[in-house]
């Protein structure tokens, strides 16, 4: 440019400059620019022309003063090395000058039609962009043949020059406009909301000066309500502090920032993703900041929802300890649900096992049943239900349910996914197990009850027949005295049988309650029920042996104590073989203790844990009647006076049971 | 040793006592055994009676380990038993033991007068 300063064009430079900055058209300047050459040099018609996009003709023309018909031919003129003054320049990229355009050979083509538009010189100088490419050509006409002088050439080569820089300028104006545009498109199309700040007073005041349409839309504020406020005037006092250490930390450091803000605002408590981009100004100094925050309100709504079903899910699997699985068929892979782990005990760090390595898990049987639920669910494209018991040697539980189903098939109708679930059945088992035990204990004792009322019954039948028979022929007084004690004997059995199973029902159910007297003298009340006890000694061939310390009183439920009592004698004169019985009893300390030894039958290890239990008996029930209840009642009873009871046996030697009860019962 | 008509087996003295007395009246002679076990050795011994009458329940020896032994030995086998039992012995545990009739406790005593007489009478 500073060639063209000088005095004469000082005007020139100034008009146009004034004219780009007016944002004119090229049309205009160009006019102005050839009008501008015109004045200065009398005579003379100028032409600026421009190449097409395939370099072959000329496409635009200006050229106010040249004939039209003139015009209107020269874009269907080839350009070439002898086409005229501007198509030879425009072809070659160097100055053309013909000074006499009649007899130049460059112009024979053309000499009729210059000729027509009275034009005898013509200088042309090509138009070049700053990459050499050629644009087109300036050119100077003139009416008379003529050679140009020195500084006609620079004239011309400076006009072209002026050209090339405008096309320049214009074209930096587009491209600048154009993305001037797309951001503006980008701002206001976003659906992420967008923000300029300014920092003012070196970064104490952060004020908004543009935000985008959806920043509205997000924060449901008004356009007023925003611009040109500081953040405290805008934002929620409890987003300040967050957004000012944000802002702050990227005017500090010149890096984008990213953080996650929960503001409560006119459109409702939104979550927003946050980014603040710093903006530098020429000198480098962070002048604004460029914000841009994704609403993902909705996102973390989902997510969080998602997040708590998830939770639910583990929490409602790890109370039904129910575990979920599947298996996709075509890589034999298997996904388990925590709970699956938890059930079968086993890390989840070392994940699940292959379906063809889970037998180790359950024994041999129950394995094989499962295989072939398995494998008919795959052929029928069904599900199953399996029963399963783990091994013993593993830990944790030991009987679980496993259900499956198909729940893929490719096109063909292949299983390709099979789901189901894992369920520790072990509790449920061993209720059913304990329910099953007690179905079986129950009718065992029904079974040895009505045997042991039949026995009592058919002698107290036999004896009442043999009464009557006596009454109807001779009657031998003492037979039949005898006979009528027997009978009530019999009835004493009856009715001690039926209490006992009175006390069974009652005990059972939570209703022994002690009937506790003072001076109760447990001495005697032994000798008492020994008294009663000496026919059936006599029968069994037992003798007793008594070893008692006198006046043992405490306080007692005396119709307790004699069930305690009665039920260690009959059950040593039972069991006891006919060998010798000895019943001891001594004080030690606040306790009495009382000792009823056999020499009998003797129970062995296993059986002595159990005998204390409701309807064990120790021994078969072919071979000793019984209901296997007092040994229980005698427990039941002792426990309630807080006294204890325990066996010590040999088998075939002998048992002796030991009670130890507190003086002062605690009813 | 005179040989009793019935060999009776129970293990309740009272019970064992009131069928004796009961049979007695009746005119037969009864010999007494409280389990399976004494009563082989009573058979053993050469004391063979017309009938057996049997209870299951019996401890030392069962009523079903007494029946098991008698078919082991023709001269026993031949004596026929009739099962009093207080107990529910299945029909075909009964038939295991080649019992030849059984009643249950409490008894009809006609009844089982009846079958006792039809034993003694065959012989």
């Amino acid at each position: 440019m500073e060639k063209f300063v000088d005095t004469q064009q000082d005007h020139f430079v100034n008009l146009i400059l004034k004219l780009l900055s007016n944002d004119e058209p090229l049309d205009t300047i160009f006019k102005t620019l050839i009008e501008f050459f015109e004045e200065q040099n009398p005579n003379t018609i100028c032409s600026i022309l421009f190449l097409d996009k395939n370099k072959k003709r000329f496409e635009k023309v200006y050229a106010p003063h040249l004939p039209d018909f003139y015009n209107q031919a020269l874009p269907h003129l080839d350009i070439g090395e002898s086409a005229g003054s501007c198509g030879t320049a425009a072809y070659t990229g160097k100055r053309v000058v013909v000074v006499d355009i009649q007899n130049d050979p460059l112009w024979v083509p053309y000499r009729d039609m210059a000729k027509a538009a009275n034009l005898a010189a013509c200088w042309s100088q090509p138009i070049k962009a700053q990459n050499g490419e050629i644009l087109g050509t300036f050119a100077i006409y003139y009416v008379e043949p003529r050679p140009p002088l020195e500084r006609d050439i620079k004239t011309i080569e400076q006009a072209a020059h002026l050209v090339s820089i405008i096309l320049k300028y214009f074209e930096n104006r587009s491209f600048a406009q154009k993305a001037q545009e797309r951001i503006s498109l980008i701002y206001e199309s976003s659906i992420d909301a967008m923000w300029l700040i300014d920092i003012e007073d070196n970064g104490q005041t952060y004020r908004f000066k543009s935000i985008n349409d959806a920043f509205i839309a997000v924060t449901g504020l008004t356009r007023a309500a925003v611009l040109e406020k500081t953040v405290e005037e805008v934002l929620p006092p409890t987003s300040i502090p967050l957004v000012r250490a944000k802002y702050a930390e990227a005017v500090s450091t010149g890096h984008v920032v990213d953080y996650l803000e929960v503001a409560p605002l006119p459109a409702g408590v939104k979550v927003g993703q946050i980014r603040v981009k710093p903006i530098k100004d020429e000198k480098g100094v962070v002048t604004k900041i460029l914000g841009i925050a994704e609403d993902i309100t909705e996102r973390k709504r989902i997510d969080d929802r998602l997040k708590e079903s998830e939770a639910d899910l583990i929490y409602a699997q790890h109370v039904a300890q129910l575990g979920s699985w599947k298996w996709e068929a075509k890589t034999d892979t298997v996904h388990w649900s925590q709970e699956i782990y938890n059930i079968l005990n086993l890390d989840p760090k070392s994940g699940p096992l292959r379906f063809t390595d889970q037998s180790k898990l359950y024994t041999e049987e129950s394995w094989n049943r499962l295989k072939i639920a398995v494998e008919e669910a795959m052929a029928t494209g069904g599900s199953y239900e399996v029963d399963l018991e783990g091994r013993s040697n593993v830990k944790g539980p030991r009987w679980f349910v496993a259900r499956g189903e198909v729940i893929e098939k490719d096109p063909q109708g292949r299983p390709t996914r099979l789901a189901g679930t894992l369920q520790n059945n072990t509790e449920r088992k061993l209720l059913e197990n304990n329910l099953k035990a007690a179905l079986n204990a129950r009718d065992e004792f029904i079974a040895v009850a009505t045997h042991e009322l039949k026995t009592p019954l058919t002698t107290l039948q036999l004896a009442l027949y043999s009464i009557v028979k006596a009454l109807d022929g001779e009657i031998d007084k003492d037979k039949l005295i005898s006979r009528v004690e027997k009978a009530k004997l019999q009835g004493d059995r009856l009715e001690a049988l039926i209490k006992n199973l009175l006390d069974v029902t009652s005990i059972g159910a939570g209703k022994m309650r002690l009937e506790l007297k003072p001076d109760v003298n447990l001495s005697s009340l032994i000798q008492n029920i020994a008294k009663k006890y000496e026919y059936d000694l006599t029968k069994s061939g037992s003798s007793l042996i008594k070893n008692i310390e006198p006046n043992i009183i405490g306080l007692w439920d005396d119709f307790r104590l004699e069930q305690v009592v009665t039920n260690l004698i009959s059950n040593a004169i039972k069991y006891g073989n006919g060998k010798p019985i000895e019943v001891h009893l001594r004080r030690s300390g606040q306790n009495a203790i009382l000792e009823v030894r056999d020499q009998g039958i003797g129970i062995s290890e296993d059986k002595q844990k159990k005998i204390f239990e409701r309807f064990e008996r120790a021994v078969s029930e072919t071979s000793y009647s019984g209901l296997g209840l007092g040994l229980w009642i005698v427990k039941e009873i002792v426990t309630a006076f807080n006294g204890k009871v325990w066996v010590t046996s040999t088998l075939h030697k002998g048992s002796s049971f030991s009670v130890e009860l507190p003086i002062k019962a605690q009813g | 040793m005179p040989t009793s008509d019935v060999l009776l087996i129970d293990d309740e003295p009272d019970l064992r006592e009131c069928i004796a007395e009961l049979l007695e009246s009746e005119g037969y002679t009864v010999k007494q055994a409280e389990n399976g076990k004494t009563a082989l050795e009573i058979l053993k011994s050469g004391h063979i009676p017309k009938v057996i009458v049997l209870d299951y329940m019996m401890p030392v020896m069962d009523g079903k380990t007494f029946c098991e032994h008698a078919i082991k030995d023709q001269l026993i086998s031949a004596i026929p038993i009739i099962l009093l039992t207080a107990a529910n012995v299945p029909p075909e545990m009964a038939a295991d033991m080649k019992v030849d009739s059984q009643l249950e406790k409490p008894i009809d005593i006609e009844k089982f007068l009846n079958a006792v007489k039809a034993y003694l009478g065959k012989r």
